[in-house]
């Protein structure tokens, strides 16, 4: 094989895995979108949040330090212990439990029957309300989140691509970073067993049949503050993991909240109500701006062009296919 | 079923009142009761009450912002009126909504799954069995998306949906409307079946006047928020008022549409 289609392959690989992680924030959207008609514009800030209180539990940061000190003129930062990845996880689902419970009684329920503009305003709320809460509790600084997921490029792949260029190429091999690889198989697993979940649990079906008419599902019995505090803790849930990814990646900071804009074009190619349609506008998304940037970009209109490539492709969607790639037909009886 | 004489009141309503958005006043006293093993219709034109009075028993109202302001809803003897609609859904009232909503994008298996929400796993099985036999058309049409069926299909879905609670007492609103009268029949049909069969008690809202008398034990009717005649339902049926506003017959048979519309004497009942 020539060293050039197996860069460009290279460059394909890698946005696949990109993709992965938009896919992984887009599905803690569709997931409430479904369940409570809500876009959540707080899903990036949940995802950060989510990181934070991860890295905080981990290195037994003491939450609200500051505030602490500044109110009882004491200097506490660290408890000085540290908690080990897997319960430091644990300990953060049930933050973001709570979390999902605090959001569904204070907010939720004294909106119910509004307009989806005003849910949806009261998202955006919650959105900075939550980043300056984050902020206070576990303070701004830029951290480093380590669960013991490796990372770095794989040299395995590395000697193995090197052998595939053709006979006195100058290639060095594939640089594909083992992170990206374990995300990948972990957000495969979780949207497996979150599809397997919404078609054949009771939870799930009654979570469908909330997304599909709210009162109805109130007329046959079933509670829609319990199915919208399961929602919001499953999109927590997601928002943990696309954390603990984007941040390992990227390191903990503010940036990581504005993933959230990367997914909405993903929503608007896989169709707010799919699940897959979420994981495959990703891809698709993940795909198609590394290449776009490679072979159209760079030579020709001088690079850049990750930042608007996504939008410009949900845009032409939009326009031709409005429900998205997946997205539940409007059923329209004739 | 309904056995004159020795009748048990499952569900007494106590001269209701209730307030949309703290200030359209709907209902302005209404009051009826639902005996054991019986159907009850509850009649009345547009804008009559009927839904609300239904919503109001079910406890829908507060997701519209409905509020019952005054007067009680007593179901086997204890005060309903604060409970929540899953509440009353374990205690055996379950309503049936106007326009059917089903679950559009689920399966019809899956609308009536979900109906049993409330239910243990054997009871669930057995409920499907039982709504099956009663809507074999349900059965052959178990895989299709609900919103892809007919009106009437959708009608039985509702229905069947409903039964898979285990329901004492349903609470149906208009099961007629916009269906063929072939299909009204069929489906009253099944409601008087299921009310023989299985002891089900009905409280249904309806328009068709005509039909809903015919399968009912008693009935009220409802003119703009207030009940203004109440009796069995044959009774009903041979008042000449009700003859002539809601089955359009006069003393000489069926009158022409044109001289009722400007034979506009004040109803007996309202002087």
């Amino acid at each position: 094989m020539s060293a050039d289609f197996l860069n460009l392959l290279e460059v394909a690989i890698n946005g696949l895995m990109a993709g992965v992680l938009y896919s992984l924030v887009a599905l803690g959207f569709v997931l409430i979108f479904k369940a409570s008609g809500v876009f959540n514009y707080a899903q990036g800030v949940m995802a950060l949040f989510a990181a934070q209180t991860l890295v905080g539990i981990q290195t037994g940061q003491v939450p609200f330090a500051h505030l602490i000190n500044a109110i009882f003129g004491t200097e506490v930062h660290y408890f000085g212990w540290n908690v080990p990845a897997l319960l430091a996880i644990l300990f953060t689902v049930l933050v973001m439990i709570l979390f999902a419970w605090i959001v569904v009684k204070v907010i939720l329920v004294r909106l119910v029957g509004q307009e989806p503009i005003i849910l949806f305003m009261a998202t955006i709320g919650l959105a900075y309300f939550m980043e300056g809460f984050g902020d206070m509790m576990w303070n701004s600084e830029v951290k480093r989140l380590d669960v013991g997921i490796p990372s770095g490029g794989s040299f395995w792949i590395e000697d193995v691509t090197v052998q595939w260029a053709a006979e006195g190429e100058r290639y060095f091999g594939m640089y594909v970073d083992v992170l990206d690889i374990w995300a990948t198989v972990i957000a495969v697993a979780l949207v497996a067993s979150l599809a397997a979940f919404a078609q054949y649990t009771k939870p799930g079906r009654a979570m469908r049949a909330v997304a599909d008419d709210p009162t109805a599902a109130l007329s046959v019995g079933i509670s829609l503050n319990k199915i919208w505090i399961m929602v919001w803790s499953l999109a927590g849930f997601v928002a943990i993991v696309a954390g603990i990814m984007w941040g390992a990646k990227s390191g903990v900071q503010f940036s990581l909240s504005l993933i959230a804009l990367k997914a909405l074009p993903v929503l608007m190619l896989g169709g707010f109500t799919s699940i897959s349609g979420a994981i495959v506008g990703g891809l698709i998304i993940g795909v198609g701006e590394k290449l776009f940037e490679y072979l159209i970009g760079v030579p020709f209109l001088g690079g850049a062009t990750e930042n608007w490539f996504a939008y410009v492709l949900a845009l032409i969607f939009l326009v031709f296919r409005p429900q998205g790639l997946f997205g539940e037909k409007i059923i329209e009886r004739v | 079923m309904l056995d004159a004489g020795k009748t048990e009141t499952l569900l007494e309503v106590n001269n209701i009142e209730v307030i949309y958005n703290h200030v359209i006043l709907v209902l302005k006293g209404v009051s009826l009761t639902v005996p054991k093993g019986g159907i009850t219709a509850l009649l009345g034109g547009n804008g009559a009450g009927k839904t609300t009075t239904l919503k109001a028993i079910s406890n829908l109202l507060q997701a519209e912002r409905g509020e019952v302001t005054k007067g009680s809803i007593i179901y086997r003897g204890d005060h309903v009126a604060d409970l929540n609609p899953a509440d009353l859904v374990r205690r055996g009232v379950i309503q049936v909504m106007e326009g059917r909503h089903c679950f559009e994008h689920l399966t019809v298996e899956e609308n009536l799954l979900t109906g049993a929400y409330t239910r243990s796993k054997a009871e669930t099985k057995e409920g499907l069995e039982m709504v099956y036999t009663y809507f074999p058309r349900l059965k052959e049409r178990r895989t299709s998306q609900a919103g892809y069926t007919s009106g009437g299909e959708q009608q039985m879905c509702a229905i069947g949906r409903a039964l898979m609670a285990r329901p004492e007492t349903i609470l149906l609103d208009e099961p007629s409307m916009g269906l063929a009268p072939q299909l009204v029949e069929e489906i009253f049909t099944i409601v008087k079946n299921l009310n023989e069969q299985e002891g089900v008690s009905f409280l249904i809202a309806e328009q068709n006047t005509n039909v809903a008398l015919r399968f009912a034990h008693q009935g009220y009717i409802l003119e703009s928020g207030r009940v203004v005649m109440e009796g069995p339902a044959a009774e009903l049926r041979e008042n000449p008022d009700v003859k002539e506003f809601y089955l359009g017959m006069g003393d000489e048979g069926r009158k022409s549409f044109r001289d009722t519309r400007s034979y506009r004497r004040r109803k007996r009942w309202l002087s």
